[in-house]
């Protein structure tokens, strides 16, 4: 059955030059899966009559019920290309046969964080775009994502055959819908591309075969390619010439055997004359049964049916029909070979984006080359074994090579020192359900490792160097805000839960499990889908007990809107030491930047984020250059800083006070979720003159006290989470988008129309709050016609002063406290702050 | 500064015990010898022919120690001392401050751990709070209709005396009457305990003996112990002892309790039971209510904790009572699993526990507080770094150890011969916190491992520093202790400091 071995893997493993890594991107639902099958067919893996229903690559139950993909996944197979094709492959080759590793990726925006982790372990990108609806908001998405991490895109456009049979296009409406698809992807390829990059031209064209045509479904493809072999020995003319005159404003004139560069009434485009004709016709008589004109087509085409397939009619004959004649699988893995870089190509380009390290150190060295070295290896996500709570670590040999029961280092994430040595125990090839043990992989390919899943959270590196920097982390483009609190039925199963929990964490790139300190088990994920599937997978697989979900928790931050009001004193519990201090809010923008790290972080130098602040956000030198730390967690956006002028022992409590920030900054006054874009002034500080009286028992609860005491005289306000919401809907439809904006407080910051489509696209902001059940709501504003993406954007003032009863950030803050345990009302300003 | 090491400050005081005005009031009637059972005492100190008595009042109960230590000290010849005031806090026997007179006998008056002394004889007496027996009764039989009804019933220390009747008064009509009574002492188990010849503590055999508690009438006892001897079936939790029904198990009963909501022996007695469902009846509102338990919540928070002790690398080891038997045993053992686990652990004294006094070692990352069961189960909160109790220690680190019921707060029931224990065997599993989000090192790799080589490998040291001791975090701190700065700072005259009373100093303008 299957055409290959594992020991002919093993071989093609070595020729890096004949490897391609691709992953499959779409929007959801232009049949990425489906259309993968026809490749799997092609290799042998499942019968060619299947492929198009199996959806092979769906292999959990769930993705086979929902027809939805959820998990990315990866399959190894090997091709031969003929000889007359090999020419077409540029660069150095080795042999005809060609190693792809193949990742199918989701589409729904939800898991948006699994087709990141499946671009890091490739180098090409087959995206799929569903001709009828076009280039959507998640295309562009993903599109953006692949560039951006140096991905080389070809376009196959899907679902031709809903084109010609339910829409029934004219040929040159067809065309022109192709043409408007290639244009406007090429416009995402533009904005985020420079035309000289690293990649060189990325754009796609038609005439250079980097875009396909087909159905997925009834497994048929093309591209000009195809055709244009089909002719040039007929008309004598070399491929490449006759492959530009198939595309673009190339007409022929059948009478006169002329091209030209304009339409004359005799001439039609040589798209239309060449390619779509004879599709047009194949369909014609087919569905309409003209049996004498099939025959001769079928001569024409060089079909010949076998068996069963002479018996069939209509659809199934057509399904037939075309998979003999333009097999998908083979027009698919023409384009994938012969137009997506092989690993010695990409990682050169790639290496830069890929190590944290210098450029020109031993392993970047073997990685820029693609070589033997130390090994390197990133793992991207980890997939789950049949043995309960194990997993597969999944990812990318970029140097070296994995061998079984190889010594490996585990890289802890930011830093230099290596924390333990595992050892890995097999190493695998993913092959979708199944897998193969494989002895050795070498660099450039994907495989799947056992036994080193305990070592590693989600993602790492994995190296054998222990001067070895870190791969980068993966940025993924959506961010877990959707937050469900979970409660095992018995209290007794505690320890399950958690140990499920753990297992949930690492199965998913995305999702993030933690417990919070008032006992809370929370659950975040990116969406309300992907939270239920993560919740499904938590209760049956990973925990296997009864679970209880609370209602979506949205998680807050807590700020200030002015400075404060008075300088703010804390006595310390033995009434030695005061803190003087005030908040304010930070300057526009810079929470932002703090959150980039790019131009102001923890570790930078002191002098030069001064200079940084004083001529971005207005601060003051000497003030800046005194900033004792960021916090929470010594990252976040809050600021505590030294304006005292010579105050004696003062460096005796810094660590004091700067542990009483970390603190406070983690949990708010208000209602205990972390502050955001405070900037905290110690003023002045008298402390007792004896060490044993200032010690840190003294000063950390008193720096938390005046700390709160500050933000509770500064316009405590509240800030929620934003979505930027993105809407394609018929133009009849937006009243009732409208609508249910309004009553969720969202806001419309621009509405554009589609040219040439009569869809229009709405960008909008919704609260996370109150997104809860928009999608359902919308669709039932709209009959159906409106579809949402909702990715977290930014957090925005919650309006209303959450101390005024009544108020609605009051209500927020009060069920927030009643959820986590606390006393209900936010204690007093009294508590904090001491009378001189 | 020795009053301000051992006792709260008095508005601190007031607002954590709501009931004690109350109680004041109370208490200055005529009613003290009832309450006090003052007879008793003198009856008991008149037996066992004891000369030197300490008296140990709770703070709430401390007005009305006056008139009692006069009253003992006129009916009996025995020197009567009055220890003003609790170390460690108020369950707990003061054992260490009745030694400073070597006194014979401690009377320990008010709400009890009941937990046995290791050296000196102790006299319980729970004290009587005035209880309207007629209402409790009607309170029940208006929440349980049904006189088929399975219930444990039992009250907070101080209404025990009133339980009997009760219990006598209900029996009739509800035969399926479960009686909680406290346990006057460890049994069996506390004597192999002791009798283990590793253990360095000089608690008697006959602890036992040492200890009466007044308050349980004696043919109250042993009607039920005869009661408990027919079924041979008995439902015990660290403190009380139920009688069970045949084939019924403990899940299957009400619960009926008699004291505050906020009681902590209510407290304990839901954490072992967490799926129980029942009344309490508050005999200061005269209320009766269905037990809102917020108790899963809390158990889940317990679990935080034993994740939170799971990233833990250096853990402070709390004494919170020097008098409870078996205190030094459990601090070794806790000492000994700590050091199986490669973290490193120190041990801390510092009388009464308060936030001030345990920041002061933020190196450490989580505190194990030794104390009796009331005790040891404190809100960490206001805590820099959070308390736990030896049992969350071993949940965490000791892989035979289950998590669930029952929870054992009495920490000599983890010591080997007590009923809860479990032999060690240190978790070797690594996994991720949910804490941090990030792996756990695995500790057992890390002591071996070249980090430390690293860091001690250089020319001549002497002492090897463990990877976890403070000493790690010290380096990297900021501040490194007074430097002298020999030869930096001018010569000055000397100036007139600060004086007057730290809150307002003379030097300040109001």
């Amino acid at each position: 059955m299957v055409n290959f071995t594992i020991d002919q893997i093993r071989e093609i493993m070595d020729k890096k030059t004949n490897i391609r890594n691709m992953s499959v991107i779409a929007h959801v639902d232009p049949g990425k899966s489906t259309l993968t099958d026809s490749l799997v067919s092609k290799a042998g893996i499942m019968a060619g009559s299947k492929a198009g229903e199996a959806r092979f690559t769906d292999t959990r139950k769930d993705e086979q019920d929902r027809c939805i993909t959820i998990k990315s996944t990866a399959i190894s197979m090997y091709y031969e290309l003929s000889d007359k094709d090999m020419q077409w492959v540029e660069g150095k080759k080795e042999g005809n046969g060609f190693l792809i590793n193949l990742i199918d990726s989701p589409g729904h925006v939800d898991f948006s964080s699994e087709v990141t982790a499946a671009l890091r372990v490739t180098d090409g990108a087959l995206v799929v775009v569903d001709c009828v609806s076009g280039v959507c908001v998640q295309t562009e998405t993903v599109l953006r994502q692949a560039i951006s991490e140096r991905i080389r895109p070809i376009v196959f456009m899907n679902k031709m055959d809903r084109a010609l049979l339910e829409l029934q296009l004219e040929k040159e409406d067809l065309y022109q819908t192709f043409q408007r698809i290639v244009e406007s992807v090429n416009v995402i390829v533009a904005t985020y591309a420079v035309e000289d990059g690293p990649m060189g031209n990325i754009m796609i064209d038609p005439q250079k075969g980097t875009v396909g045509f087909g159905s997925g479904l009834h497994g048929w493809a093309f591209s000009l390619k195809q055709f244009a072999e089909m002719y040039s020995e007929k008309f004598k003319v070399p491929l490449p010439k006759l492959m530009n005159r198939l595309w673009g404003d190339n007409y022929f004139n059948p009478s006169t055997k002329k091209w030209a560069k304009s339409k004359s009434p005799e001439s039609d485009r040589g798209f239309n004359t060449f390619v779509l004709t004879p599709i047009y016709k194949v369909f014609d008589a087919i569905m309409n049964n003209k049996t004498e004109e099939i025959g001769k087509l079928m001569e024409k085409c060089n079909v010949k049916l076998k068996g069963d397939d002479k018996d069939k009619v209509e659809k199934q004959l057509l399904k037939a029909f075309m998979r003999t004649w333009l097999p998908a699988g083979d027009t698919l893995l023409q384009m994938i070979t012969i137009h997506l870089p092989s690993p010695v190509v990409a990682q050169k380009y790639r290496s830069e984006l890929l190590y944290e390290g210098p450029a020109d150190d031993e392993v970047a060295t073997a990685i820029i080359n693609c070589d033997k070295g130390p090994l390197m290896m990133y793992v991207s996500k980890m997939v789950p074994t049949s043995d309960k709570g194990r997993f597969f670590a999944f990812g990318r040999v970029f140097a070296g090579t994995v061998v079984t029961y190889l010594k490996t280092n585990r890289k802890e994430p930011g830093t230099l020192i290596y924390i333990c040595i595992c050892f890995m125990f097999r190493t695998i090839l993913m092959m979708g359900r199944y897998t193969e043990a494989i002895e050795d992989v070498p660099c450039g390919n994907i495989c799947g490792l056992v036994g080193v899943d305990n070592f590693l959270v989600k993602t790492g590196t994995l190296t054998t160097s222990d001067q070895a920097h870190n791969m980068k982390q993966m940025k993924f483009s959506v961010s877990p805000v959707v937050r469900v609190a979970v409660e095992a039925k018995n209290p007794s199963d505690l320890p399950k839960l958690v140990e499920g929990l753990k297992r949930l964490a690492k199965s998913d790139p995305m999702v993030l499990c933690h417990i919070e300190e008032s006992g809370e088990h929370i659950v975040a994920g990116a969406g309300e889908l992907h939270l239920e599937i993560c919740l499904k997978d938590l209760e049956e697989d990973h925990a296997q007990i009864p679970i209880k979900k609370s209602d979506p928790v949205v998680s807050y931050r807590e700020t200030v809107n002015e400075a404060s009001d008075r300088m703010c004193l804390s006595k310390s519990p033995n009434k030695h030491n005061r803190l003087f201090m005030t908040a304010q809010p930070l300057p526009e923008g810079l929470s932002e930047k703090i959150d980039e790290g790019k131009d102001i972080f923890p570790r930078q130098d002191a002098k030069l984020r001064g200079r940084y602040l004083a001529d971005n956000f207005d601060f003051d030198v000497n003030e800046a250059r005194k900033i004792w730390c960021f916090g929470p967690e010594g990252t976040g956006a809050n600021l505590l800083i030294d304006c005292t002028k010579a105050v004696q022992y003062l460096n005796e409590i810094k660590d004091s006070v700067v542990a009483g920030f970390q603190w406070a900054s983690k949990e708010g006054v208000l209602c205990e979720e972390n502050m955001r874009g405070i900037r905290f002034n110690i003023h002045d500080v008298t402390l007792h003159a004896d060490a044993i009286h200032r010690g840190g028992g003294q000063i950390i609860p008193t720096a938390r006290r005046v700390l709160y005491a500050c933000q509770l005289t500064a316009g405590p306000r509240l800030l929620e989470p934003m979505y930027l919401v993105q809407i394609q809907c018929p133009e009849q439809a937006i009243g009732g988008i409208y609508g249910v904006l309004n009553r969720r407080r969202g806001q419309v910051n621009q509405t554009a129309h589609n040219p040439g489509t009569p869809i229009l696209t709405v960008n909008a902001y919704l609260p996370v709050n109150e997104s809860f059940g928009f999608t359902a709501d919308l669709r039932s504003n709209t009959g159906g016609q409106a579809f949402p993406q909702c990715v977290f954007d930014h957090w925005q003032v919650f309006n209303g002063d959450p101390l005024d009863e009544g108020s609605k950030p009051f209500a927020v803050v009060s069920a927030t406290r009643k959820r986590k345990g606390l006393n209900e009302t936010v204690p007093l300003l009294e508590k904090f702050y001491d009378k001189l | 500064m020795a009053s301000a090491f051992y006792t709260t400050d008095k508005p601190e005081l007031l607002a954590s015990y709501p009931q004690i005005k109350q109680t004041l009031k109370a208490g200055s009637s005529e009613n003290i010898k009832e309450k006090y059972d003052v007879n008793q005492c003198v009856q008991f100190i008149k037996d066992n022919g004891v000369t030197k008595v300490a008296l140990q009042f709770p703070d709430e109960m401390l007005n009305d120690a006056v008139a009692v230590t006069e009253y003992l000290q006129l009916q009996t010849d025995a020197n009567i001392y009055l220890l003003a005031d609790t170390s460690y806090g108020n369950y707990d026997v003061d054992e260490v401050a009745a030694q400073h007179v070597q006194a014979d006998l401690i009377i320990h008056f008010g709400k009890a751990s009941l937990t046995s002394t290791s050296k000196t004889k102790t006299l319980f007496v729970l004290g009587k709070m005035n209880l309207s027996i007629e209402e409790v009764v009607a309170s029940f039989k208006q929440v349980f209709p049904t006189s088929e009804s399975h219930v444990f019933i039992f009250a907070e220390s101080t209404y025990v005396h009133a339980l009997d009747e009760i219990y006598k008064q209900l029996l009739p009509s509800y035969p399926n009457l479960s009686l909680g009574l406290l346990k006057p002492n460890e049994t069996e188990n506390d004597r192999t305990a002791c009798s283990n010849p590793c253990t360095e503590c000089s608690c008697t055999r006959d602890t036992e003996e040492q200890q009466t508690i007044s308050g349980h009438s004696p043919n109250l006892t042993t009607s039920v112990t005869s009661n408990s001897n027919e079924n041979s079936n008995t439902y015990s939790t660290s403190k009380y002892c139920f009688p069970l029904n045949e084939n019924k198990s403990p899940t299957e009963y009400s619960l009926f309790f008699i004291g505050s909501n906020e009681s902590e022996d209510l407290k304990m007695f839901l954490f072992q039971l967490p799926t129980i469902t029942g009344y309490v009846f508050d005999p200061d509102t005269k209320t009766c209510n269905s037990t809102v338990s917020n108790i899963k919540r809390q158990l889940a928070k317990k679990y935080y904790l034993v994740e939170k002790l799971k990233d833990a690398k250096t853990i402070g080891i709390v004494v919170g009572t020097l008098g409870m038997a078996g205190y030094l045993e459990i601090i070794e053992h806790l000492k000994h699993i700590i050091s199986l686990t490669k973290r490193k652990s120190y041990t801390f004294v510092v009388g009464k526990i308060n936030p001030a006094k345990l920041a002061n070692f933020s190196e450490i990352d989580v505190f194990v507080v030794v104390a009796c069961p009331e005790q040891t189960n404190l809100d960490s909160s206001e805590y820099f770094k959070p308390l736990v109790t030896p049992y969350e220690v071993e949940v965490a680190y000791n892989a035979n150890r289950e998590w669930g019921e029952p929870y054992v707060f009495n920490f000599r029931d983890l010591l080997p011969g007590g009923s809860s224990y479990v032999e060690f065997s240190p978790s070797t599993e690594e996994t991720i916190s949910l804490i941090t989000g990030e792996i756990r090192n695995n500790l057992n790799e890390n002591i071996n491992g070249d980090n430390q080589l690293e860091v001690r490998s250089n020319e001549n040291a002497l002492s090897v520093f463990h990877p976890n001791s403070s000493v790690y975090r010290y380096i990297g701190s900021t501040w490194k202790g007074l430097e002298q700065k020999l030869g930096e700072t001018e010569v000055t005259l000397a100036e007139d400091g600060r004086s007057g009373l730290p809150v307002h100093y003379s030097s300040e303008c109001t």
